[in-house]
């Protein structure tokens, strides 16, 4: 298999990219990534203040700041959202600016950064974005996992599914793609962060209908097409959560 | 079935294979000298309490907190459905 550079961002799908960083001394890894689509990008759980240095330069590796137009934010937790008023500053420098795709619920509470760019609330728009181009980008309600307003997006030209907080995993010994014991990896973020399997069920169900390539999660590693299947259904029967006082 | 303190140290071994990998794990069972099959099983059927505890403690004092929290839902259900005590860091 082909040796990757971390250092630099990684396509992992056609114009889409990890702009991560592999920290080896942390149990808990964000992946931010970038879709390049024509002169519009857009960025994923784009990640926190600390990781905000290393970010950047892969991001402007990977794209020019001003093409950024939508920042889609599954959630509100600081390590996934935290550097978006940093991001401001420099796309409003170069005069570019975007808006930040997320549930209205989530949207109150991400407005506590200082954020200053508009929202684009996808509970309210159909629970999709059409980007210029005419590609559509599919945002699947996700409730309660963990946060009451998740959800994940499904990029139907690509087929990758961008799922936030699920199917993460927590691992120091991590790698960019899943590897054969990163199931033990993703159930335990999931017992922990995750409140009933209930719940999990209610979520995976809706996968069933989709035709997904990958599945790029936004901590541990990205789980590939021969593998999601089997995933979703682990997921589906896990107990957590409330399970655990049964 | 009932679970043995083998059975919740195999549960930590496998749920550390994923977390911290299987090269780490397997020399935090070295240090404690705990042997185990190429499964990474348990060899011994004698394990007790104080085994359990020695290898969280263990585990904490190396990865701090993540590899603690990792397994101990797991392997407090398997406890629990066995009436099993658990050590105090599990709790």
């Amino acid at each position: 298999m082909e040796k990757l550079d971390l250092n630099k961002p990684v396509e992992i799908a056609k114009d889409i990219f990890w702009v991560g960083f592999d920290d080896p001394n942390a149990g808990f890894r964000c992946n931010p990534y970038v879709l390049n689509d024509g002169e519009e990008t857009v960025f994923f759980d784009p990640g926190s203040v600390p990781h905000f240095p290393i970010v950047l330069g892969k991001v402007m590796r990977a794209t020019q700041l001003e093409r950024i137009k939508h920042v889609i934010v599954t959630h509100q937790d600081p390590d996934l959202c935290s550097a978006i008023p940093r991001f401001e500053e420099l796309v409003e420098g170069v005069g570019g600016g975007f808006d930040i795709c997320t549930h209205t619920r989530a949207s109150v509470l991400i407005a506590h950064y200082g954020t200053r760019s508009p929202f684009y609330r996808v509970d309210a728009n159909d629970w999709k974005l059409t980007l210029k181009s005419g590609r559509s980008l599919r945002f699947i309600f996700a409730p309660f996992l963990h946060f009451p307003g998740a959800f994940m997006t499904y990029d139907e030209k690509s087929k990758v599914l961008f799922s936030g907080d699920i199917f993460g995993g927590l691992s120091f010994d991590w790698n960019l793609y899943a590897n054969e014991y990163y199931a033990e990896a993703m159930k335990a973020f999931h017992e922990n962060y995750m409140p009933s399997r209930k719940i999990l069920k209610h979520t995976m169900d809706k996968l069933d209908a989709l035709d997904i390539e990958m599945i790029a999660p936004q901590h541990g590693s990205i789980i590939r097409k021969r593998d999601v299947r089997a995933y979703i259904d682990i997921l589906r029967n896990l107990e957590c959560g409330e399970d655990i006082f049964e | 079935m009932t679970a043995t303190y083998k059975d919740l140290i195999d549960t930590v071994i496998k749920r550390e294979f994923g977390i911290l990998g299987r090269d780490r794990m397997m020399g935090i069972l070295k240090d404690l000298k705990m042997e185990v099959d190429a499964a990474g099983l348990l060899k011994s059927n004698g394990a007790t309490i104080s085994d359990l505890e020695r290898l969280l403690q263990l585990l904490s004092e190396k990865y701090g907190a993540v590899a603690v929290m990792g397994c101990k839902i797991a392997v407090g259900r398997m406890a629990r459905e066995s009436n099993l005590e658990l050590p105090t860091i599990l709790k």
